[in-house]
């Protein structure tokens, strides 16, 4: 979700304290893994957000930044063919990305992600179907370059 | 979420073919021994002087709901119904350490009293007593040998004058 592995590290600090200061808050109406991961998405949702409002570039450049720090984040294996597909994620919407990436990655049924971003399993549906759709356009595109 | 692996394949085999085809790696890795290091990171990044005063408040808290416990339980003994009860109690309690103090020094006084003392208390009230038992008790006890008694006649008289003078008129008419 996050750039670099600098905001990856970022995210995961600002989980586990939040985590540690609303444990009480946690009543178990739903699984713990569900609640972590609900902590963890806004938090980095909240990251995203932060970092947008500090940006003063174009969406163009932004995006196309996003996939220069890609190519450059030193824990980014780019011999693993998996760029493209890095970079077609990063084009998404915060919330397709979310969801393909529980989805796609995490394996998770929609009923899970339903759980964590409290969304209408239809909304989720929608949503995936769009992402993967865009994505699948982006690499063809790439591959007839 | 195993579960739900050929689902999902299914699902994007139908929607996107060439992304179902792709080898599914995230290409992303951490620093060496990263895991070791987040914990002491992320304590660094919390504030205990706040947890230290949470803790304060707690144990606070704690003394409080004790010493509230405590006052109303002493609060309790001040009601109508409680402190009747109570104070029944405390009586009957009074009652039965009297009644045992009081045999305990019946049994004390019949032990530890003496002969003379018993003399004292039968000269006090010797008017409590029957002649005839005095005698039986003395002629039980000791026996007189009258025989042995050396007695002027001045002696003897004012001995007979002290039984007469002890014995009731009627006794000395039945007497005489």
């Amino acid at each position: 979700m996050v750039n670099d592995h600098e905001d990856a590290n970022d995210v995961v600090q600002n989980t586990f304290i939040k985590v540690f200061k609303s444990i009480k808050k946690f009543k178990g109406n739903s699984q713990l893994y569900t609640w972590l991961y609900r902590i963890a998405t806004n938090e980095t949702l909240t990251f995203l957000n932060k970092k947008k409002r500090k940006a003063t570039t174009s969406i163009d450049d932004d995006e196309l930044g996003m996939r220069h720090k890609l190519s450059a984040d030193s824990y980014f294996d780019e011999k693993k063919a998996q760029l493209k597909l890095q970079n077609a994620i990063k084009l998404l919407p915060e919330k397709q990305r979310l969801v393909f990436n529980m989805r796609y990655f995490e394996e998770m049924s929609y009923r899970e992600i339903s759980g964590i971003l409290e969304t209408s399993v239809g909304g989720l549906k929608a949503s995936y179907h769009h992402a993967v759709k865009k994505i699948e356009q982006f690499l063809n595109e790439q591959t007839d370059v | 979420m195993k579960n739900n692996k050929k689902e999902i394949q299914d699902e994007l085999e139908e929607l996107a073919p060439l992304l179902s085809k792709l080898k599914k790696e995230e290409g992303f890795s951490f620093p060496d021994d990263y895991f070791n290091q987040l914990p002491e990171q992320i304590l660094n990044q919390i504030d205990f002087s706040k947890n230290k005063k949470v803790k304060e408040t707690i144990s606070a808290a704690a003394t409080i709901t004790w010493v509230d416990q405590l006052i109303e339980q002493l609060a309790s003994f001040f009601r109508p119904k409680i402190a009747m009860g109570f104070s029944m109690m405390v009586m009957l309690g009074i009652a039965c350490i009297s009644i045992f103090n009081g045999l305990n020094e019946v049994d004390i006084s019949v032990v530890d009293l003496t002969s003379n003392d018993l003399e004292d208390y039968v000269k006090t009230n010797i008017d409590d007593f029957e002649i005839q038992e005095l005698l039986n008790v003395l002629g039980d006890e000791e026996e007189i040998s009258w025989t042995k008694i050396k007695m002027n006649d001045e002696d003897l008289d004012g001995y007979i004058d002290e039984i007469i003078d002890d014995i009731d008129a009627t006794e000395l008419e039945d007497f005489l």
